[in-house]
């Protein structure tokens, strides 16, 4: 069924509202973006037209292929992790009712606390004199320098699931709260067990939510690299130098055409990511 | 409905013209135009030097102006010469010949600082040259009496009676009031005091002094202005009954306020920021003078006298420390003069700088029309981070970067690849030509026959060892064979670690680091556990307590090599030094003396500082390459920042000169420690440098021809991992392993 719009006195007044945000949209995001689409394809300074050359040139940057190497097995780590821990969590602070239902907010929590204060909370725990390593010396155990091996991958993953944890939640208890309960209450009748339930009602119900707490954990799991950044500086241990890590150390080096280019790149490849899990999601829906 | 839609529409369109404002459309062009259509402000004050005609040597005491003649007085002289006082007058745009103020010098006293006061008469305090009984030790304050030609020692008791520990006051400031009352600056009781006959009858806080002369107080007919308790303001009090009349805020200052009095009750400041007009209501605070229009603003200078004339006009007496010289400055009002300059120079650095600062006071003098707009990321002494670089860089490639870029520890070759920078080789040549810059040192940052940044400054890096210890520092490999075959050996003098690792990097720097700036890391596992054994063998642990070493300083130091600085040289070490300066050759130079042997250069390098570039986009070319020429005019390159060497001949020859003067030889410097590790106690007199011995360091200068510009990211990931390893929590292989694969990971960027 095809679907045409119709200019209405309604829709009018709806644009007339949406103007300024879009307005902002356009000088704030849509307008820069294209500047550095334009500038992707110039030398850094003196607007010398170089055509492919900078995107051939990171395409072949050892250090453009490590970090997205590095933040590629993050995301692929991270996102079902958090995703599955945040929906197993919400399910079960679903069920529980009464006083206890208060730990919701508790896992919020994390999310309310300052980065610095965060920052600084890891490096009580994983520097050379941190809490870990003392811990490990009252065993006998000799300790090291955690954010200088491949265990700081380890660390920003566990940060970055706890800092992240309760925004999931709460996103996945809206989607079940948004399950009618008389459902339930007929499939007990009929005999369906707590794991039936489960299976046949919140599962099913819960595929159109997937699609948007995926994008908001996704675009989530960029911000960890202000983590990585305040604990580690410029030049990280090499398992957890991410791109923001080589944009950032481009930008010191002035070279605002390299980072241009991936960034365009990285555009084009989140977009058909989003494209793609859309269609996903669209098809599941029709199918349905 | 109706209403709803206009008035959706109608915040639509607020919003949007809310959002457009922010991003206007005006050209600058246009902007520019617009501005030149509306009529210049004009008329400001202007500073003129008077040029006094005394001679080497002499350092201001004081002036005033009386009946239209301006009094100047100075002195010269040592304790074993005696101290001879000198005055000269101004009238009418002349000096007169100096003549001896024979009542000061029959004195026999060190007159830091001469006052007229609202009485009348002069007064002068200092201390005696020789102490009697009826001339006791202390501070001393003389009244010119009315023949003219003697003076009475009119101290009041009590300030000379010693306290417990045996010191008598100490007087930093001195006025007197219109009844002939005594006011005094005691910076040991941090109170002004008013002393009538030479009782005390009033005091009140004042900011805290101990240095030989501030002008913290200042009288006028009726009142008595003091810097208050917490430097921050000016308390004002009634010279009838003593009450407190009124307290001014002003902007926070570097060292004194120099307040003066006007006669109509209006009040003026003088200070690094400018010259500043307030009442003591607070009601009217107005700057007269930008500082960076003037002297004030220069740093290394401290006014002895700031007062008002009779017209509208201003003086001020300046000593330029770090010249030994003094300037006599007169601001006047020109109406010809446009509130502010024309055209703006902008120049930024990373770290404050000093010889910068000198520049721009120059280079404002002698280009009114232009101001110098001056930014900097961090202090002179803080360590800038990656994220000042960044800011810079966003301004850089919006075209908006400063016109002249102080290139020091900024990513130089980024920009010199990018086309950031211009080539300025034509001006090097000129001023090599012209001006006698050293043309080794003008080749730091040579690129291809091309030459981008200029350096103003130049750290000369020497080493001295009594035997042939030094051998060990030519190579890595050296270094590591001599540790194998003296296993107890401390090789370098003694020093804390993090600098005992600084030098040995910055000696080994060429060895460590592969042609394409990688790193070999067999080398740097075999520099760092090098590293450990001399800090084992220096006992480096016991040295840091013995220092009160703090490992959470944040200091940035600004030097790449040293180790046993303030150690006598001994055999079997090797001192390192970086020497920045005259004045921080002073114990290097009398060790190296005093052990017979001769400084050697490292590895031929030198550290180029104050490196100026000029943006290739600026529209102020022109100015941007006057700046540069300020920057190694004399006056800038003789100045003393000790932040490195001058880079001219003239500016040597002058150097010279200045070092077999007296005043030069007679800077002496007593210090006496006990030696950590045998508990000896050590006692010291050394001066500056003779000419010879300043000779053979500025010759060495001559002949260097290896820029050392280390690379950052390197220098602070090696000294981060040899914390670790000196810690104990990694070991060598572990550190260089993170090192090299850093740098890579640098490199592959």
């Amino acid at each position: 069924m095809s679907r045409k719009w119709t200019p209405t006195c309604q829709n009018k007044t709806a644009y007339a509202f949406l103007a300024p945000s879009l307005l902002g949209l356009l000088v704030f995001v849509l307008l820069p973006f294209a500047d550095v689409i334009r500038r992707s394809f110039f030398q850094a300074v003196g607007g010398l037209f170089v055509g492919m050359d900078n995107y051939r040139q990171v395409l072949e940057n050892g250090a453009f292929r490590q970090a997205l190497g590095n933040t590629v097995r993050f995301l692929c780590i991270c996102l079902p992790l958090l995703l599955a821990l945040s929906f197993v969590a919400a399910v079960f602070l679903n069920s529980i009712t009464g006083f206890a239902r208060v730990l919701r907010a508790g896992f919020l929590l994390p999310m309310a606390i300052p980065v610095a204060s965060v920052v600084v909370f890891w490096k009580l725990l994983f520097d050379q004199n941190g809490a870990v390593n003392q811990m490990l010396g009252v065993l006998h155990l000799t300790g090291q320098d955690w954010m200088n091996t491949g265990y700081a991958f380890w660390i920003l993953v566990g940060s970055y699931l706890w800092k992240n944890m309760g925004y999931d939640i709460v996103l996945w208890i809206a989607a079940l709260s948004a399950i009618p309960e008389e459902q339930y209450e007929a499939a007990r009748v009929s005999g369906a067990g707590a794991f039936q339930c489960f299976r046949y009602i919140t599962l099913p119900q819960m595929k159109g939510s997937i699609f948007l707490i995926g994008v908001l954990s996704f675009v989530n799991a960029f911000r960890v690299f202000r983590e990585a950044y305040l604990i580690a500086g410029d030049y990280p241990h090499e398992s957890i130098y991410m791109l923001q890590h080589l944009f950032n150390n481009w930008f010191t080096k002035l070279d605002i055409q390299k980072m241009s280019a991936a960034a365009v790149l990285m555009a084009i490849a989140v977009s058909v990511i989003l494209v793609l899990v859309e269609w996903w999601n669209e098809r599941q829906e029709s199918s349905e | 409905m109706k209403w709803r839609k206009i008035l959706a529409a109608g915040m639509g369109l607020v919003m949007a013209a809310g959002l457009m404002s922010g991003c206007g459309g005006q050209t600058k062009e246009a902007d520019n135009n617009k501005k030149d259509s509306q009529e210049k402000a004009m008329g400001r004050y202007v500073e003129e030097d008077l040029k006094p005609p005394v001679q080497d040597g002499e350092t201001p005491v004081g002036a005033y102006e009386k009946d239209g003649t301006l009094w100047l007085y100075t002195s010269s002289g040592n304790a074993e010469t005696g101290m001879k006082y000198y005055f000269y007058q101004y009238q009418d745009g002349k000096w007169s010949e100096a003549q001896e103020e024979t009542g000061l010098t029959s004195a026999e006293m060190y007159v830091n600082h001469i006052e007229y006061g609202q009485d009348g008469n002069l007064y002068a305090m200092g201390t005696p040259t020789n102490t009697s009984e009826d001339v006791p030790y202390g501070w001393h304050v003389l009244k010119n009496n009315s023949d003219g030609d003697t003076w009475e020692d009119i101290t009041p008791e009590n300030l000379l009676k010693a306290d417990e520990s045996g010191y008598t006051a100490m007087l930093v400031d001195i006025d007197a009031l219109a009844d002939g009352s005594l006011c005094v600056g005691n910076g040991s009781s941090g109170q002004a005091e008013i002393y009538k006959d030479g009782e005390k009858v009033f005091s009140a806080d004042m900011e805290p002094m101990m240095s030989n002369y501030q002008n913290t107080i200042c009288a006028s007919q009726n009142r008595l202005a003091v810097t208050a308790k917490d430097g921050k303001s000016v308390d004002f009090y009634d010279t009838e009954d003593y009450s407190a009349v009124g307290n001014v805020p002003l902007e926070e200052k570097g060292e004194s306020y120099n307040i003066a009095a006007g006669s109509d009750g209006t009040w003026y400041s003088l200070t690094e920021k400018g010259l500043i007009r307030f009442q003591e209501t607070g009601d009217l605070i107005e700057t007269l003078l930008d500082g960076s229009y003037g002297k004030m603003g220069a740093s290394e200078v401290g006014v002895s006298s700031f007062f008002c004339g009779e017209e509208d006009d201003f003086y001020a007496l300046y000593n330029e420390y770090d010249k030994g010289r003094l300037y006599m400055a007169h601001y006047t009002y020109n109406k010809e003069m446009p509130v502010s300059a024309e055209n703006t120079l902008t120049v930024y650095s990373l770290k404050e700088n000093k010889t910068v600062e000198q520049a721009i006071s120059l280079f404002q003098t002698q280009n009114p029309d232009i101001r110098v707009d001056y930014s900097y990321a961090v202090g002179q002494y803080e360590k800038p981070n990656s994220d000042d670089i960044r800011s810079l860089n966003t301004e850089l490639l919006n075209g908006e970067g400063a016109d002249v870029l102080i290139l020091d520890r900024l990513p130089v070759d980024s920009y010199i690849e990018k086309g950031v920078l211009m080539d300025i080789s034509g001006l090097r040549d000129e001023l090599v030509k012209d001006s006698g810059m050293l043309e080794n040192i003008g080749k730091a940052l040579d690129r291809d026959g091309k030459v981008y940044g200029i350096p103003a400054r130049v750290g000369l890096p020497v080493m001295a060892a009594k035997d042939d210890t030094g051998k060990a520092l030519e190579s890595l490999e050296a270094l590591t064979s001599y540790l194998n075959e003296n296993p107890d050996a401390q090789v370098l003098g003694d020093t804390i670690h993090t600098s005992a690792a600084e030098s040995l990097l910055s000696v080994m720097y060429q060895d460590l680091v592969k042609e394409d700036g990688g790193i070999d890391e067999e080398k740097m596992i075999q520099f760092l556990d090098d590293c450990l054994k001399i800090f084992e063998n220096m006992d480096t642990k016991m040295l840091e307590e013995a220092y009160g070493y703090d490992p959470e300083e944040n200091e940035d130091k600004n030097v790449y090599f040293s180790a046993g600085y303030f150690s006598a040289l001994k055999d079997g070490r090797v001192s390192l030094y970086e020497l920045q300066g005259y004045s921080s050759m002073m114990y290097p130079a009398y060790s190296i003396k005093k052990a017979g042997i001769e400084p050697q250069t490292i590895h031929n390098c030198y550290v180029p500082y104050t490196i100026a570039g000029i943006n290739a986009s600026s529209k102020q070319q022109e100015a941007a390459e006057l700046f540069i020429k300020a920057l190694l005019a004399d006056d800038v390159q003789g100045s003393e920042t000790m932040d490195g060497y001058p880079v001219t001949e003239s500016a040597f020859k002058n150097m010279l000169a200045y070092a077999d003067t007296e005043a030069a030889q007679q800077d002496v410097v007593s210090s006496s420690f006990k030696d950590p590790k045998t508990g000896e106690e050590v006692m010291e007199e050394y001066g500056n440098a003779d000419s010879q011995t300043l000779q053979i360091y500025l010759d060495l200068i001559r002949t260097l021809d290896n820029p050392f510009i280390p690379n950052r990211t390197l220098y602070d990931t090696v000294m981060e991992e040899v914390e670790k390893c000196y810690e104990g929590t990694e070991t060598s292989a572990e550190a260089a392993k993170a090192i090299v694969q850093k740098m890579d990971t640098y490199l592959s960027e």
